[in-house]
């Protein structure tokens, strides 16, 4: 190899992972030796890789996050044996899981679910009764309160950290309409449930969010 | 042989210890996966709560196709794409970039130059070298999870890295010069 031919990407990658044969690492390096450019190129992969695999890992959800989850997960999803079917007796928070869970329409491509509701829509009650059964499994964090009644104009929905325009982001991520109003963040009445859903995983804070 | 094929039988049998032991095995690895490419732990946590969600339900369905953690890993792929699709439909562009507001380690952490670099890549970029260098998926496995052929997951990582040394280094050493 001359220094004017240089070595493909996917050879200076392979360099760099190890996955050449002997001969040829050999004769790249023998180009990196006499070719500036290529081995800055080999530097910049072996740094960035070094860097990404430094990386520290990000705090999994905490035990008690996974266990909230998957108790609150749709019963029905799961097959019943025909011995055990029998009329059950659902209370609200249990209904509203049943119709949220309903609403997820799953399809696959290759078995694996597609563009679907995120976890607070699927997992949330359609009703939005305030029942902590009833709040998705994010709400279980503790210091995560929301106040126990939403009901009309003014009704408090949560009192969350940060500030009121990134409340509203937040909210607006969600599909929320929401704006900032002299310092407290007001949403719709019909959106009361799902932004009650949503602030309940978030930390308590100042900013106020309202129905309007 | 899939090491996880009997718990996630048992679960699509409706089994939810083992659906649970499965998380537990599987949580961290998506959590990282997630907080990489949406750069917030806040989204990392709602993508993959979403993740298990959707999981559960199409358990019953799942073939065995392929290995339970790629078939999870998709999914969750799937979540954090739409997650981020809602962020840009709905971002308010004065709004302050999102950054974790629950944990201090997240949010240092993710408000570093390295997330930011992250941030900057082309989002099929950012995929590669997070599934490959972050959490170690191989050539193949990234194939399959990203629907593309070998040789541009190779090239994605490729192309990834130098991007991001580049922006690391605020130079152009990453790249080469052609003659």
């Amino acid at each position: 190899m001359t220094v004017a031919r240089h070595p493909a990407e996917l050879e200076l990658l392979a360099l760099v992972e190890g996955e050449l044969s002997r001969g040829a690492a050999q004769v790249v390096e023998e180009h990196l030796g006499a070719c500036a450019a290529c081995r800055a190129a080999v530097e910049a992969q072996r740094a960035a890789r070094a860097l990404l695999r430094a990386a520290p890992a990000v705090p999994p959800l905490a035990p008690q996050e996974v266990q909230a989850l998957v108790r609150a997960l749709p019963a029905h999803a799961r097959p019943t044996p025909w011995w055990r079917s029998r009329p059950v007796l659902v209370g609200a928070p249990a209904l509203g899981l049943a119709v949220a869970a309903a609403a997820v329409v799953i399809s696959l491509s290759n078995g694996t679910p597609e563009s679907r509701p995120t976890a607070l829509e699927a997992a949330a009650p359609a009703t939005g009764a305030p029942s902590a059964k009833a709040v998705p499994p994010a709400a279980a964090r503790a210091g995560y309160g929301v106040p126990d009644a939403a009901t009309g104009p003014g009704a408090l929905l949560g009192a969350v950290a940060g500030t009121p325009a990134r409340v509203v982001a937040l909210l607006r991520a969600r599909g929320i309409v929401a704006t900032a109003r002299d310092g407290q963040v007001l949403v719709r009445e019909a959106d009361g449930p799902r932004a009650r859903a949503a602030l309940a995983t978030l930390p308590s804070g100042p900013v106020r969010v309202l129905v309007r | 042989m899939d090491p996880d094929r009997a718990l996630a039988k048992r679960a699509s049998n409706g089994d939810l210890a083992a659906f649970e032991a499965l998380v537990d095995l599987h949580q961290p690895r998506l959590t990282t996966m997630a907080a990489r490419l949406l750069g917030s732990h806040a989204d990392a946590t709602d993508a993959v709560q979403e993740t298990l969600v959707r999981a559960w339900l199409a358990l019953p369905r799942f073939r065995g196709d392929a290995k339970f953690s790629t078939w999870l890993t998709r999914i969750c792929l799937n979540a954090i794409h739409d997650l981020r699709e809602r962020r840009g439909q709905l971002a308010d562009p004065e709004a302050p970039e999102a950054v974790d507001l629950r944990d201090g380690f997240a949010a240092s952490e993710l408000a570093g130059e390295l997330q930011r670099a992250l941030a900057a890549l082309d989002p099929p970029f950012r995929e590669a070298v997070v599934l490959y260098d972050v959490l170690g998926c191989s050539y193949a496995e990234i194939s399959e999870l990203t629907d593309v052929a070998e040789g541009t997951v190779k090239s994605r990582i490729y192309r990834g890295r130098a991007e991001l040394a580049q922006l690391l280094a605020g130079t152009s050493t990453a790249g080469r010069e052609s003659e």
